[in-house]
């Protein structure tokens, strides 16, 4: 699809379609909110200087995806030298006020979900959080990459099976 | 991974046309090992799925308006992407004495040449004439008959060696002729 219409149009075209999809990788990768936002938001200006080399919004929404991605990733390398407890000292996520024993059982579960994560090699986890979260299809995570719509399968199936093997060895409450 | 896996998987993620994906389930209903798999793989869907997802709702806003303080319209151009005023004229002008120029530079190097058989044509005191060794005294017989040339200049190849046959002689430069 080709861009028509004015920048400001173009732009508001590809970020709202685009955001969504952005925060919710980012979010994956950093399991932090704020620190989602603000790569998107450092992704989208990057976006702004690159808008007129862009060709076209499907290409653009596979390269800020790709930027996202790639900031999240540096900003989890950048976190990993610090020291954990630093890491949950600042960066760990507000909890719901839910009460009780499912409220319980979610955040346990929501630190597993992340624990289980993070325990995949990033080739993996990177297609899998795309795939889960992102909602993309193979093809467009295989255009994001920069691989074979094949190998993204393949990966996403390691990765699940990987993720099945962690869930058989432990007791997660799964709603 | 098996071509089943691979269609279990797309059958997750709703990736099989309405025909095939008819036939799987008919599949699962009918083979319990497969159907246990299936199942498998359902509790890592339901388990990714498992943590409330926070608000992206806001966020979006926040950063759209962010970014709106930006002039998307007027946002700054790179120097190499500005237009330049040039007037038309100006440019014109300049296209032809760029052509004009190349044309010149091409044509300074190109010293006429012409072989023994161009001998009748007329041409300049700077116009070279390559003759076979054999030849040379018909040649300088020629020039100097015809009085088309006050003077011939014998270039010789410098990286040669020549031998002298006979005595040098001194030529006083108003003898020269």
């Amino acid at each position: 699809m080709t861009r028509k219409g004015s920048a400001h149009e173009c732009f508001k075209a590809v970020y709202t379609e685009v955001f969504p999809i952005a925060v919710r990788v980012a979010y994956r990768i950093t399991n932090d909110i704020e620190v989602a936002e603000e790569l998107c938001h450092e992704a989208f200006i990057k976006y702004l200087d690159k808008m007129d080399v862009i060709p076209d919004t499907q290409q653009a929404k596979y390269w800020i995806i790709r930027v996202v991605k790639n900031l999240s990733l540096n900003n989890q390398k950048r976190l990993g030298r610090e020291s954990a407890a630093n890491r949950r000292a600042y960066f760990e996520p507000s909890r719901p006020t839910e009460t009780g024993e499912i409220s319980y059982l979610k955040l346990e579960s929501r630190d597993r979900v992340q624990h289980a994560l993070e325990a995949l090699p990033e080739n993996l986890r990177v297609v899998l959080v795309m795939k889960e979260y992102g909602e993309l299809s193979y093809q467009e995570i295989g255009a994001v990459l920069g691989i074979s719509e094949t190998n993204v399968k393949v990966r996403a199936y390691r990765a699940r099976e990987k993720l099945a093997r962690y869930l058989d060895g432990g007791d997660v409450y799964v709603p | 991974m098996s071509p089943e896996d691979l269609r279990l998987w797309a059958y997750l993620d709703n990736e099989l046309s309405e025909l095939e994906e008819r036939q799987f389930t008919e599949q699962l209903q009918r083979d319990a090992m497969l159907r246990n798999r299936y199942e498998r793989l359902c509790s890592v869907r339901g388990f990714l799925q498992s943590d409330d997802q926070p608000d992206f709702d806001e966020p979006m806003q926040r950063t759209w308006h962010r970014l709106s303080l930006r002039n998307l319209e007027n946002r700054p151009v790179p120097w190499w992407r500005r237009p330049v005023p040039v007037p038309l004229p100006a440019m014109a002008a300049a296209v032809v004495l760029l052509v004009l120029a190349s044309v010149a530079f091409t044509q300074r190097g190109d010293t006429p040449r012409a072989t023994a058989d161009h001998r009748s044509e007329p041409f300049s005191s700077s116009f070279e004439l390559s003759a076979h060794v054999g030849e040379s005294e018909q040649v300088l017989q020629r020039l100097t008959g015809a009085g088309a040339s006050d003077e011939v200049t014998i270039r010789l190849p410098e990286s040669r060696t020549f031998e002298f046959v006979g005595q040098p002689v001194i030529v006083p430069s108003g003898q020269k002729q």
